[in-house]
């Protein structure tokens, strides 16, 4: 982890620009390993001051994902603060800069819940099925969304 | 070379997070 991901100039400036970052050794911070349920390394879960919990990977993940997974993190945080409209950027950073990581998908999905919450317009439900169905079918995210097909 | 600075004391992170709003990224991890 140290000698790929983390030593990525793209990796180091997001985690340096936007978090507060911290290594616990699962063994011997065992207090802080037990109080958030970690079981396994690595595991990194994004938190905030209040120690709520808005994005969690368990496992290994190369630079495309670490990026894709930090961006979601930051757009998750957004929006479980009901900050739609910059929950959907970060979603949208995630389509856009990383179609191809398996969490583009997630992204779209909550992308579609964010403009729902927002304006309470079905439609954008109904749009991020489509461009599931789309583009990343046979996914969880396209299966949870299919309810919203219309 | 750029490093990312690390923190190992959760308890003053947390702290820091709640002065700043900025959020937390914790790695555990397992010496290899």
């Amino acid at each position: 982890m140290n000698t790929v991901t983390y030593s990525d100039e793209y990796v180091i400036d997001m985690i340096s620009k936007n978090f507060i970052a911290v290594k616990l050794h699962l063994g011997e911070d065992k207090e802080w390993a037990t109080r958030y349920d970690v079981r396994w390394t690595p595991t990194f879960l994004l938190l905030d001051g209040k120690e709520h919990e808005h994005a969690r990977n368990v496992g290994y993940l190369p630079v495309m994902e670490m990026l894709a997974f930090l961006t979601l993190a930051i757009g998750k945080e957004a929006f479980d603060g009901e900050k739609f409209d910059e929950a959907i950027t970060k979603f949208n950073e995630v389509i856009s800069n990383y179609p191809e990581s398996e969490l583009a998908a997630e992204a779209v999905y909550y992308k579609g819940v964010s403009g729902y919450k927002k304006g309470h317009d079905a439609s954008e439900l109904s749009r991020a099925y489509q461009l599931l169905h789309s583009k990343y079918p046979n996914t969880s995210w396209e299966k949870k969304a299919s309810v919203w097909d219309s | 070379m750029r490093e990312i600075t690390w923190r190992n004391d959760m308890g003053e992170a947390l702290l820091d997070a709640q002065k700043t709003g900025r959020p937390l990224f914790v790695d555990f991890f397992w010496p290899t």
